[in-house]
């Protein structure tokens, strides 16, 4: 059945968006500088302030 | 705080013209013969039509004047909304540095694709129809003359504070920047619409276009890829401007110039990534995977792996190992990808099964390179004696 949906036009494009939107992710992730990842994260889950 | 070196900007800025003997510089010369002989062709074209000057014919209606002046000069021009946007509606204040520079770059872009338009569409003195006379709803083309009037306006007041700051007119100043934020959003929205409308133009032709660049998509494919070239367009232009125009620079901003453009670099990166894909899902919508394994295709891949892929893992790279002289070749390379996907559009990809094809004469060559040599030296002219590159010292911190 996946196959199928994968030969349909639809499928290869729905393939390409999911296989888009990982790359997408995993490229946030990538990009984060090690500054980013110690920063404390800012709003209402946990402000500057907050973290001190 | 001021600084000597702004002092001195602002008292060399009051003249309007340098002594004539100042004028004789290599750059001057140059320009001066360009524009020129760009005029002179104009003036042919004007008294006796496009047949006498270019190579366009009723299979090739729009050439290089369109191609590259109109559809690559309004894509390159994106950078004044993307930055207006960053720093007004998303409060990256740390921008602020690039953002009259890329204003400047973008209200001069829109210009100066007014003025390319009107030699090709001739009669100028008919461009204020669409605005006040004739109303052609039905058509894309009066949605493009609306948003391009409207946004000039935009764009016209969002650096008009820089006008009046050297001018010494306070008043006015504070009354300009009050309606800046409504410009900025105002100018987002057209951008966005008029951006992705120049691409909607060509959905007009399905049979003209190489189905690999023509898609239902294509207004969101000349979108997102504005977006790109907007935020290249001013990694290479900060570039230039603060080698040359390095005596205008404030000594406190210079030093983090490479940090925002490691930023803008990142930027780019996730929206060439994202374009790729979309790329990508438009082959797969239509179909046309088969055509892949032809010449066009094999220039279609050379577009996509060349200028779309090869920027994002360059710009990737930069950032990661954070090198800024990485992200600004990048960006040069992706203002070329950029110039290259608009003139496959309109002029490579277009009518490409055509016997006769049409390529550009050596005067419509001269007409396009006049137009960027007059803007490049307004933004000169501007630069040397305005607030761009460096804050007033009279309004340091106040915006």
């Amino acid at each position: 059945m996946g196959l199928l949906i994968a030969a349909s036009t639809k499928g290869v494009e729905y393939i390409i968006a999911l296989v888009g939107l990982a790359a997408f992710l995993l490229f946030l992730r990538i990009l984060k500088t090690p500054e980013e990842k110690d920063r404390p994260q800012e709003g209402r889950h946990g402000s500057a302030h907050a973290a001190k | 705080m001021n600084t000597p070196k702004n002092e001195r900007a602002v008292r060399d800025s009051k003249a309007l013209l340098p002594p004539f003997k100042a004028l004789l510089t290599p750059f001057n010369v140059f320009a001066a013969t360009v524009v020129g002989v760009g005029l002179i062709v104009v003036l042919i074209r004007f008294a006796r039509g496009l047949g006498a000057v270019t190579n366009l014919d009723q299979n090739y209606p729009w050439g290089l004047w369109i191609g590259f002046d109109v559809l690559c000069g309004v894509a390159l021009a994106a950078g004044g909304y993307i930055m207006a946007s960053t720093v007004y509606l998303f409060g990256l204040e740390r921008y602020r540095p690039l953002l009259r520079p890329a204003i400047l770059t973008g209200f001069l872009g829109y210009a100066f694709v007014v003025v390319a338009l009107l030699v090709d569409l001739g009669r100028p003195w008919r461009i204020v129809f669409p605005v006040f006379y004739s109303y052609g709803v039905t058509s894309v083309m009066f949605l493009v003359a609306w948003h391009v009037f409207l946004y000039l306006t935009c764009q016209f007041i969002e650096f008009c504070p820089a006008v009046f700051e050297w001018l010494g007119w306070k008043n006015m100043r504070r009354w300009v920047v009050r309606l800046t934020v409504g410009a900025t959003i105002a100018g987002v929205i057209l951008s966005t619409l008029h951006q992705s409308a120049l691409g909607a133009l060509f959905l007009l032709a399905p049979g003209k276009v190489h189905p690999l660049w023509y898609s239902s998509l294509i207004p969101v494919f000349f979108f997102v890829s504005s977006i790109i070239a907007g935020l290249a367009m001013v990694i290479f232009e900060s570039t230039l401007s603060h080698r040359i125009f390095r005596d205008q620079l404030d000594p406190e901003h210079a030093p983090s110039i490479d940090n925002l453009v490691l930023g803008l670099g990142k930027a780019a990166a996730i929206a060439l990534l994202c374009y790729f894909f979309l790329k990508w899902i438009g082959v797969a919508r239509d179909q046309h995977w088969d055509l892949l394994r032809t010449p066009m295709g094999h220039w279609f891949l050379l577009e996509v792996l060349g200028f779309v892929a090869l920027p994002c893992l360059l710009f990737a790279l930069g950032v990661r190992t954070r090198n800024a002289s990485l992200v600004r070749f990048t960006a040069f390379l992706t203002v070329l990808g950029i110039i290259l996907n608009r003139l496959n559009i309109s002029v490579i990809a277009f009518r490409w099964n055509e016997a006769e094809r049409y390529i550009p004469s050596w005067m419509e060559f001269a007409v396009t390179i006049c137009v960027v040599t007059i803007g490049v030296s307004m933004f000169r002219w501007i630069v040397k004696r305005m607030p761009v590159l460096y804050e007033h010292p009279e309004y340091k911190g106040v915006h």
